[in-house]
């Protein structure tokens, strides 16, 4: 468990709330010194208009009243007038020669200008647990009369106090939340970190179908478990597919290896003229070379389901490959007796391999003039079916029943009927390979009569 | 088939070298073996060869890097590769590494012989300048107006047709095998298991040969197709 917490401190994400955090601080900080200082600013700007006001109406009373008893009442009553109002926190002081004349304030040495005093807790009336600070301005009336106008900052204060206290707690519970929602994301991160480790040592002890598990989430952790996933299912694709063709050269090749063999071994023990041995000879020639074009297809199948051409995909118009398929084999098809018609739909286009998609054109033909006798017809057509680019090649020779249609793509697959035609049964194997490289299906459908094969690749993004 | 060529062989496998060796001297060639890529590389820049052919898997020095460095340092020898490398793209590396032609293992003698013919041919014509007009016989093709004339007569030729034909005569005299022809005029890649080249030369003959006393276009049996003036 403490080692759990250790990584949890040096987790990424515990880290991003961690400066998170501290930048919030950082920032909580500086906006109360603005709000502080601006607060401040305002108040005393304030205290200092009003209390120029209230020496001002002071000192006119004074000299209004000059000629008759120096206006020194007048001042006076002004004073007591202003202290009248309840619970107000404004100081007054009018002091003659040291003695306090009207006011609440105790008498002090006459200062001119602004100033701020310093009271105990309590004095003159007032109350409270810490000292009071006056802020004011006093003017000399004439050489012995001194009038101070202020007010006292104790609530203010009080108020201020208040408003950082708030400030303070808020900042701490905000710190507080944050850490612990940095603590969470860690964790989670933590134990998503976990099952993915798991799961691949659990493949790397031998489970190859282990998968890390999906959360239903979208975050960036899925994402990986997702590609991390689609990669392991192609790994084993792959896996699969050599396995597959390493099974089949060994299961499969040995049928015309074993002919090979026989055909030699009879010419060793019945061939008595040389007629019989270049017979015997070219005819085992033959026969290599056909195992050959099955080693070759079997090799090209394995390569194109590694996928690696995919990355030289480029956009090809199924429209002028038709066309190319077509000259190449109208001839063909005139000599072995078939009616052919190609067309093509100028639209549609697909991401791919120009010299792969031709080699599915031409296995699906070659398999049509194969499999159907002379004066059956046959037709490619390129077009859309809906929004998925197509192409067709039908023929109108004995069609494959439908429980027969999915055997077809299997390697060396050949059926009962055409076990005297020649080919490795390897050619739709090798048509579908290219297909799934394309992303493509191929359906194999009655085409009453005839067989109808449609290879349809994927809708393109707009 | 007329004069000598001299061929330098890099190969490492003994028993393939041999059999190259007796085929090509059959035909009245001239064979040097070096086993090693080092060694093929000294004796391909120390002595005049005709023609140089490589296997691309070598002790030492791969034959694709010494393709490469050949070429770098300006050696114009036509080169041809012969390989058991037959992946969808080693071909085109190959052909990029800066060699004339690629030709995989197994293979006949014939086919090789056809190639080495080929590509010696093909060094000439390069060094007597690209000529839009070519001629066999009495059959004369224009490459610009893409029109043919046999003793005068026009030939009517399908485009097909014209790039058979264009790539016979360009070879004319020397035998170009199935397989060249799929490459070169129909630039696939593979195999089809029905008879395009067949068909095709088919048509091709019967609208050049068709009429005149003599042919011009021979099947050679086990090899492949030749031009020859009439």
């Amino acid at each position: 468990m403490s080692s759990v917490r250790i990584r949890l401190f040096q987790t990424e994400s515990f880290r991003h709330a961690a400066l998170f955090v501290a930048l919030f601080a950082c920032s909580m900080a500086v906006l109360i010194v603005i709000v502080y200082a601006i607060m401040d600013h305002s108040f005393k700007a304030n205290l200092m208009r009003e209390t120029d006001d209230d020496l001002t109406s002071i000192r006119t009373a004074y000299h209004a009243a000059l000629p008759k008893h120096k206006g020194e009442h007048e001042a006076k009553e002004m004073i007591d007038d202003r202290m009248l109002a309840p619970d107000s926190d404004d100081v007054f002081l009018l002091q003659r020669d040291g003695v306090r004349v009207a006011g609440n304030l105790p008498p002090m040495a006459p200062r001119q200008g602004v100033f701020t005093l310093r009271y105990p807790r309590s004095f003159g009336g007032r109350a409270g647990n810490v000292e009071h600070v006056i802020l004011g301005q006093g003017i000399l009336l004439n050489k012995d009369l001194y009038a101070f106008v202020g007010q006292d900052l104790y609530a203010a204060k009080q108020s201020e106090r208040g408003i950082l206290f708030v400030f303070g707690w808020v900042m701490l519970a905000s710190l507080v939340l944050a850490s612990l929602s940095g603590l969470l994301l860690g964790r989670s991160f933590l134990r998503r970190v976990d099952t993915i480790t798991e799961t691949c040592r659990s493949i790397m002890a031998g489970r190859l179908g282990d998968r890390i598990p999906a959360t239903g989430t979208r975050n960036e952790l899925e994402r990986l478990g997702s590609a991390i996933n689609a990669m392991l299912d192609r790994i084993q694709t792959l896996m699969e597919s050599l396995r597959q063709v390493s099974s089949d050269i060994a299961h499969d090749l040995r049928t015309p290896l074993t002919h090979l063999r026989y055909r030699l071994e009879q010419a060793h023990n019945a061939a008595t003229t040389t007629e019989d041995y270049a017979g015997a000879v070219d005819a085992a020639i033959a026969d290599c070379d056909q195992l050959l074009s099955i080693f070759t297809a079997l090799l090209r199948i394995a390569q194109i389901e590694a996928g690696a051409r995919r990355a030289e995909f480029q956009d090809v118009s199924l429209a002028q490959l038709v066309e190319r398929a077509r000259d190449i084999y109208k001839p063909v098809m005139d000599d072995a007796g078939h009616p052919f018609e190609a067309s093509a739909d100028a639209t549609a286009a697909v991401r791919g391999d120009p010299q792969l998609l031709l080699q599915l054109f031409s296995n699906l033909l070659d398999n049509a003039i194969t499999h159907t006798p002379r004066g059956a017809q046959v037709s490619l057509k390129s077009g859309m079916n809906g929004d998925r680019p197509v192409i067709v090649v039908a023929d109108s020779g004995p069609g494959i029943p439908e429980g027969d249609r999915d055997a077809v793509f299997r390697r060396f697959y050949r059926r009962e009927q055409s076990r005297t035609t020649p080919g490795s049964g390897l050619g739709l194997s090798l048509a579908l390979a290219i297909a799934e490289l394309h992303g493509a299906t191929i359906v194999l459908g009655d085409n009453k009569p005839g067989l109808r094969a449609m290879v349809a690749f994927p809708a393109r993004a707009a | 088939m007329g004069m000598a060529v001299e061929i330098l062989l890099i190969e490492d496998d003994a028993k393939t070298a041999l059999y190259v060796t007796e085929g090509l001297q059959t035909h009245g060639h001239v064979v040097r073996w070096a086993p090693t890529g080092q060694d093929g590389l000294i004796q391909a820049r120390s002595a005049h060869n005709d023609v140089v052919i490589v296997d691309r898997m070598l002790p030492g020095l791969d034959g694709l890097t010494l393709v490469q460095r050949l070429r770098g340092e300006g050696s114009d020898v036509p080169i041809l590769f012969l390989t058991t490398m037959s992946g969808l793209d080693d071909r085109v590396e190959g052909l990029n590494a800066g060699a004339d032609d690629y030709l995989t293992k197994p293979f006949a003698i014939s086919e090789l012989l056809a190639r080495v013919n080929a590509v010696t041919r093909r060094s000439h014509r390069l060094g007597a300048g690209q000529n839009t007009r070519l001629r066999v016989g009495t059959l004369e093709m224009d490459l610009l107006a893409r029109t043919v004339t046999r003793e005068g007569q026009a030939v009517d030729l399908q485009p097909q047709e014209f790039r058979l034909l264009e790539y016979l005569v360009l070879n004319a005299g020397r035998t170009v095998t199935r397989t060249m022809l799929l490459e070169n005029v129909w630039e696939l890649s593979f195999d089809p298991q029905t008879n395009i080249v067949e068909s095709h030369m088919s048509r091709l003959r019967s609208k050049v040969d068709r009429g005149f006393a003599r042919e011009m276009i021979h099947t050679v049996r086990g090899a492949g197709y030749v031009i020859r003036a009439d």
